[in-house]
């Protein structure tokens, strides 16, 4: 069964395979990145949640610290299609959450 | 006889490392399996909650997920001891994850997330409408309502109820907040809150049922002239916690922030 990638949870079964490391490794490269642009902007990223609109389009929920005790959520729309961990994606979030709105 | 060089033996992958590689990525899959896995029910556990709503919301599959909340299990705590508590949670735990199985096509799964919160979400093509999968929870909800562990030195069994609170992502989608994760868990408790008023009960989140969490605020500041539109907290703009996204000056007058 570990061949498979599934491990057995007794009564349920959850996917515990490569392809699960893989999006956790995904997710976690591409926080990095953004955590370190901020960072030389002088903004902190505190937490990034993605979320889907009434058209299924992807964003992002970006809470930063801008300044000392100061916080900013921004919320980033981007194309309905478009891979949330994309290049693209990630110069959306930078350039929008860098602007004023 | 001689033994293959170094050389010859890099060239094709050793037959040891590759049962140790092997070996280790089991042991490695075995270890995040129990990670994701509730010790008494055996059931995924919170954390393959999380998992598994961020990959939905990620790919943008369609989803339905439902939270089943025992009623009044506080109570049943202190009436029958945690013992018998803790059978009926693993009763419980077995019925959902046969209706998973029985009631529903390939894909659904049970969690128990805490105490005596538990989930079972599966794909839309899980079910073939919303009226069965309506009907489906039904079936879950008076399946467990026929549980009884018997109690020690009590001459009734301890039975119990459940309120189930159950949303489309579609429905998650529609609100303000969109569907998140977050958001996806505070739509269920609104459901499962409601449905705890009658108990018993099964109850779909809608859209209109929703209380956003933030609103879009539009402001100019008055340092750096600047305009600009802000996700703030209900509530955010009467704690003073407003600032300028442009130049960080503090937004002092909750009138030059206008919804």
């Amino acid at each position: 069964m570990l061949a498979t990638g599934v491990v057995s949870f007794g009564l349920g079964m959850v996917a515990a395979s490569s392809a699960q490391a893989e999006n956790e490794a995904r997710r976690a490269s591409f926080r990095q990145q953004l955590e370190s642009e901020f960072e030389s902007s002088g903004r902190a990223l505190l937490d990034l949640t993605i979320g889907r609109t009434r058209a299924n389009a992807p964003f992002w929920k970006v809470t930063l610290k801008v300044g000392a005790g100061q916080l900013r959520t921004v919320r980033v729309e981007l194309p309905v299609g478009a891979d949330p961990y994309g290049h693209d994606s990630r110069m959306t979030l930078l350039q929008n959450s860098s602007l004023a709105a | 006889m001689t033994s293959p060089s170094r050389d010859s033996a890099s060239s094709s992958a050793d037959p040891i490392d590759v049962a140790l590689a092997q070996l280790h990525a089991a042991v490695r899959e075995q270890l995040r399996g129990e990670q994701l896995t509730d010790r008494l029910t055996r059931l995924a556990n919170n954390e393959a909650l999380s998992e598994w709503l961020e990959e939905k919301v990620e790919s943008g599959e369609d989803f339905w997920i439902a939270f089943v909340e025992i009623d009044r299990f506080k109570s049943v705590n202190d009436e029958f001891g945690y013992e018998s508590a803790n059978e009926f949670l693993r009763r419980l735990a077995t019925r959902l994850s046969a209706a998973s199985r029985d009631y529903f096509a390939a894909g659904v799964l049970a969690f128990r997330a805490h105490g005596d919160e538990f989930y079972l979400a599966g794909p839309v093509t899980s079910v073939s409408s919303q009226e069965e999968l309506a009907a489906k929870l039904e079936h879950v909800r008076s399946d467990i309502a026929q549980i009884r562990v018997a109690v020690e030195n009590v001459s009734r069994p301890l039975r119990c109820t459940v309120s189930i609170g159950w949303l489309l992502s579609a429905d998650s989608r529609a609100t303000n907040d969109g569907c998140t994760q977050p958001a996806v868990r505070r739509q269920l408790e609104i459901a499962v809150s409601e449905a705890k008023h009658q108990r018993d009960t099964v109850l779909r989140f809608t859209p209109e049922m929703h209380r956003p969490s933030h609103r879009d605020a539009r402001g100019d500041c008055s340092d750096c002239l600047a305009k600009f539109t802000v996700m703030i907290p209900l509530g955010g703009e009467r704690s003073g916690s407003l600032f300028c996204p442009n130049c960080g000056a503090p937004i002092e007058r909750p009138r030059s922030v206008a919804p």
